[in-house]
């Protein structure tokens, strides 16, 4: 049985990257929490033997992107965006702006461009860790930044 | 767009420290009980209708008339994450049948359909025969030559041995024989394709598939 201060541990260590996963796919608080809460479980329930901490985050992530996707293929329909809670730690308009279209991808979308982007995996990894092809990652990465760019008002890279 | 800002917006993002103190003690409260967390979790056993068709499957693997959907969460994965299964499905099925089965489904959503019924029990050797062929659909061993027969309304249903009603998501099984292996075959394929479909509009989203990219 593992310890409450273990657990501690293992929430401080990952909690705030899969929280920025869940509210990626689910945009809901409650619902990132309950994600979150699954995947901890699971990994304390398998105890999976890792290499290194980076394989460790990796099959954190993917868990806890399977876990997301359960509960959105569940739902009648995506759920409306609510950014209310993240205006308070968003001080700058602009990234309001560009979290607010991020979480107004499709799914598929989003989840790509949030693991290049912002966790830095490569086209390779993420392909892996999402069991899609390294050309779907690609397409993905592609329309996820055309569709940003549109809804940004066509902003150019800088 | 920069990449830099999203980077830059995400890391502003960060989990409360309260909720980081509900994930620790609901954690510990959850390993120390041995609850199933994530079969319990809302965001599944919401889910409802969407299970119909593979609550169908199950039913007649346990041969009774209708089963609650919720009761098949696993079955369902395990059954979709199998890769004979999405490669038959992804390499079978045309944009016009995907957009039939999503109308289909919204019908049925606007019914109430919360699992998949059937007219009777499974009887004779069916269940043995069912439980075979859906391995052998899973190994890639075996197909069906055509597809199950849908109708719209019960009138019609009525009229034919074996069907499927749309509006219900019931199985017309025929009254004084068994199922052949072909009809089980069209019938597991049909529960397989709804069961692709529904990841398909409820997880990758709105039709966006990579082919269209």
């Amino acid at each position: 049985m593992n310890s409450e201060e273990e657990v501690r541990e293992l929430v401080l260590k990952y909690s705030d990257m899969l929280y920025r996963i869940g509210i990626v796919i689910l945009c809901n608080e409650q619902d990132t929490q309950d994600a979150i809460q699954d995947t901890f479980c699971r990994f304390l329930e398998k105890c999976p033997g890792f290499a290194d901490a980076e394989h460790e985050k990796a099959w954190l992530i993917k868990v806890m992107t399977n876990i997301c996707r359960d509960k959105t293929r569940f739902r009648a329909r995506h759920p409306q965006v609510v950014l209310d809670d993240l205006e308070n730690v968003l001080a700058v308009p602009e990234q309001q702006e560009i979290l607010e279209e991020l979480l107004e991808l499709p799914v598929r979308q989003k989840l790509v461009v949030y693991l290049h982007y912002v966790e830095g995996y490569q086209i390779k990894e993420i392909s892996e860790m999402l069991r899609i092809t390294e050309g779907s990652v690609k397409m993905r990465l592609k329309r996820g930044k055309e569709q940003l760019r549109v809804l940004l008002g066509g902003k150019k890279d800088e | 767009m920069s990449e830099n800002k999203l980077k830059e917006a995400m890391e502003q993002v960060h989990i409360a420290e309260q909720m980081q103190e509900d994930i620790v003690r609901n954690v510990c409260r959850q390993m120390n009980a041995g609850e199933k967390r994530v079969e319990e979790s809302a965001g599944i056993f919401t889910g409802k209708w969407r299970f119909a068709m593979i609550a169908a499957a199950a039913a007649l693997l346990v041969g009774i008339a209708c089963v609650p959907v919720k009761a098949l969460v696993s079955y369902y994965r395990n059954m979709y994450e199998n890769p004979n299964v999405k490669a038959r499905v992804e390499t079978t099925m045309s944009e016009e049948e995907i957009q039939a089965l999503f109308r289909m489904f919204d019908i049925q959503d606007k019914n109430g359909v919360n699992a998949d019924s059937f007219s009777r029990e499974f009887i004779g050797t069916e269940e043995e025969r069912n439980k075979a062929l859906w391995k052998a659909y899973k190994e890639g061993s075996a197909y069906p030559e055509g597809s199950i027969l849908m109708v719209d309304t019960e009138e019609e249903a009525e009229k034919h041995e074996f069907c499927y009603l749309t509006i219900l998501s019931k199985y017309y099984l025929p009254k004084d024989r068994e199922l052949t292996d072909e009809e089980l075959l069209q019938k597991i394929d049909l529960q397989i394709k709804s069961a692709y479909v529904i990841e398909k509009r409820y997880f990758e989203g709105q039709g966006d598939s990579d082919s269209q990219e």
